[in-house]
């Protein structure tokens, strides 16, 4: 497994050898195809809106991220959602660095 | 290190997202369209509630189109929601200027792609919205050239008289 990114509470991971992605959680790691981890970015973009954030603090502060079609379920706090957002962001952009690389 | 995401997909994602937004506006607009079809049959005014009926379900269908080349590239296709659409108009002038309005934010809009994919170099999606160029070339021209029809035939004119005068299509 090769590192992408690691943000302060997250880490991606990505297998040539099996072609897919690997987010560690921290309590676990998590294995996700191109296509789920596409939608975990659009996923993060409606989490990290000015909208939602106000409304988890307004809300206990919390908020449920599921994924993978329902197969995972995680807890996530204000700090968390935008450090899950920044963990994204930053999977993407070493992906489009290394298509520029690669190209 | 292996590239393995650009295995998976082929278009930029920065276009993918602007390609979503286009989505959910062309949905948005045959939404519209849909209320100004309703709007003209409810007065009576048929032809003009078929142009609008007509225009809705193309709106659609480059929703579609969009939506496909989005999840047959390898991107990912996001169905949008539609809201705030205006059921009420002063009169069927004013539904042809806000549908030409509507038409021209369109065209600026896939102008906006366009730039886009030449900035990233993406130059499929590029060749994929030249369709689109030239289909809001002709949609504008078709509601232009019904005001214009509107505007010979003066304010005093009967609705029916200029009714009977929208294209078929």
């Amino acid at each position: 497994m090769e590192l992408l990114f690691a943000s302060k509470y997250y880490t991606s991971y990505q297998s040539a050898k099996d072609r897919c992605y690997y987010i560690d959680f921290g309590h676990k790691t998590v294995k996700v195809s191109f296509c789920q981890l596409l939608s975990l970015r659009y996923k993060a973009k409606q989490l990290s809106t000015p909208e939602h954030i106000e409304y988890m603090l307004d809300h206990h502060d919390v908020t449920l991220l599921t994924f993978c079609d329902k197969e995972h379920l995680i807890l996530l706090d204000t700090l968390q959602v935008l450090d899950f957002t920044e963990l994204i962001q930053g999977t993407f952009a070493m992906m489009e660095l290394r298509s520029v690389l690669t190209a | 290190m292996e590239n393995i995401a650009r295995q998976q997909i082929s278009i930029n994602l920065e276009v993918m997202d602007m390609l979503n937004q286009q989505i959910a506006k062309e949905q948005h607009s045959s939404s519209v369209y849909l209320a100004m079809a309703s709007w003209c049959d409810q007065k009576g005014l048929s032809r003009s509630a078929s142009f609008f009926y007509k225009q809705s379900l193309e709106e659609r269908e480059h929703m579609m189109k969009i939506f496909k080349f989005i999840n047959d590239c390898g991107g990912a296709a996001h169905s949008p929601e539609v809201s705030n659409i205006a059921h009420e108009y002063a009169s069927l002038k004013e539904i042809f200027e806000l549908a030409l309005q509507q038409e021209i934010a369109i065209t600026q809009s896939i102008y906006k792609i366009v730039a886009a994919c030449r900035k990233v170099n993406d130059f499929g999606a590029e060749n994929f919205l030249q369709w689109f160029v030239e289909e809001q070339m002709e949609e504008e021209q078709s509601i232009r050239d019904i005001l214009d029809m509107m505007e010979l035939m003066g304010d005093d004119a009967a609705l029916k008289l200029i009714d009977e005068r929208i294209p078929k299509e």
